[in-house]
């Protein structure tokens, strides 16, 4: 366990880039929900009418 | 007699304490109710596997039928998608599309996704780091579906985790919820004023949704399309007796194998290790995050809105359907028994089934 955790705390390098997909990620799933709600409101009005 | 001796003596402690695992699992099922239909194959095929010379696994060229159904039908991510057929038949999107905006909750209730990949980029590779990472979202065919993507080492864990943690919604996200809620807070009341959605709006929604899915992420159109082709069967009104199918026989069907061929991957070599433990505290981390994501989002709305919203809706953007929505109605219920916030927390909840796909899908389009 402790090796595991040794050889595991030298991923820092791995950790930092990972910071951009987690940005991305959270911009992304927010951008596409926008779309969903649109889409939802869209559908809700036309076919009301 | 010899030969008996023979197998018994094979048994290694690994096996024995797999076999208690297997038992736990089992109790679990039976005793406490936990996700029965799940932990129940999981449990007995862990006992199963790990026989000594089990035949039920591959040994040398004898091919075992746990590994087979594994091959085809994990390997190949066929039964997570067959289960979400299932499942999109079994969903009633109505207090969503009547009330769109709770769609944010589901997707504030992925940031533990995000947070959980970049801490688990620290101790694993990558691609198993967004494998753990999918747990969070408490979704079982997501997890088995990006897991299986990436060929993680871990997906025997990741599987177990996943499904464990849909299995204790009840105790693991209360204490989260009460944390971040003051009771006042917890017995704001939220009227629900049903909203007519129009059949043609029902029938419109997976379609679209399942190209608007397609265009952001075409790696992962298979999950939610197979979603939302339950749900088109479910919508139509002219296919009742496939859309009963899907949601009884095919999804009990799917869940019995996929119970009980996951423990292909809980063979005592490979399951008992340091990462295991690891793996499984990544997960709960994710699954915590993930609750706290959904309610601090509502309490940062609140700061804006007039009609306050009650946080603890924002928990049931996992994708742990209905067991999220039910925990937050009898948490409100608790703290005030005239607060029905039941049609708020489901219209979230099944939010967060779509938003957990795509979050899946944009870790396999950002993840190389």
């Amino acid at each position: 366990m402790g090796q595991f955790l040794q050889a595991a705390a030298l991923n820092t390098q791995q950790f930092i880039e990972s910071l951009p997909i987690m940005g991305k990620g959270m911009l992304g799933i927010f951008i596409v929900t926008i779309v969903i709600i649109l889409v939802m409101i869209i559908l809700n009005k036309v076919t009301k009418s | 007699m010899s030969a008996l001796w023979e197998t018994i003596l094979q048994t290694q402690w690994q096996q024995v304490v797999m076999w208690a695992i297997g038992g736990l699992l089992i109790f679990l099922a039976i005793k406490k109710d936990m996700e029965p239909t799940l932990l129940l194959p999981i449990g007995f095929g862990a006992i199963l596997v790990n026989l000594p010379l089990s035949g039920a696994v591959t040994q040398g060229d004898e091919v075992g039928v746990i590994d087979l159904l594994f091959d085809n039908g994990i390997a190949n991510e066929l039964f997570p998608l067959l289960l979400f057929v299932g499942i999109g038949a079994m969903i009633d999107f109505g207090p969503l599309l009547s009330n769109p905006k709770l769609m944010l909750f589901g997707a504030a209730a992925q940031f533990g996704i995000f947070f959980t990949l970049s801490l688990a980029s620290l101790f694993v590779d990558m691609k198993d780091a967004a494998s753990i990472a999918i747990i969070g979202a408490a979704d079982g065919p997501t997890s088995i579906f990006v897991a299986n993507y990436f060929d993680s080492n871990y997906l025997g864990a990741i599987i177990v985790a996943a499904y464990s943690y849909m299995a204790l919604v009840p105790i693991v996200q209360p204490p989260v919820i009460k944390l971040l809620t003051t009771k006042k807070e917890r017995m704001i009341r939220m009227p629900y004023h049903q909203k007519n959605v129009s059949k043609t709006t029902r029938i419109l929604f997976p379609i679209f949704i399942t190209v608007i899915a397609g265009l952001v992420s075409p790696k992962s159109v298979s999950l939610i399309g197979f979603l939302m082709f339950g749900n088109l069967i479910r919508e139509c009104g002219v296919l009742d007796s496939l859309s009963e199918t899907a949601q009884k026989v095919l999804a009990n069907l799917v869940t019995l194998f996929l119970g009980i061929t996951i423990a292909a991957r809980m063979q005592a070599d490979a399951f008992l290790n340091p990462q295991t433990l690891l793996i499984l505290a990544l997960g709960l981390f994710a699954f915590i995050f993930d609750t706290a994501g959904g309610v601090l989002f509502a309490k940062l709305l609140n700061l804006f809105l007039k009609n306050k919203i009650n946080p603890m809706i924002g928990a049931a953007g996992i994708s742990a359907f209905p067991m999220s929505a039910r925990v937050v109605h009898k948490m409100g219920l608790k703290e005030d028994n005239q607060n029905f916030l039941l049609m708020h927390s489901i219209g979230v909840n099944v939010s967060g089934q779509i938003a957990s796909v795509i979050a899946g899908g944009l870790i396999l389009n950002f993840v190389h």
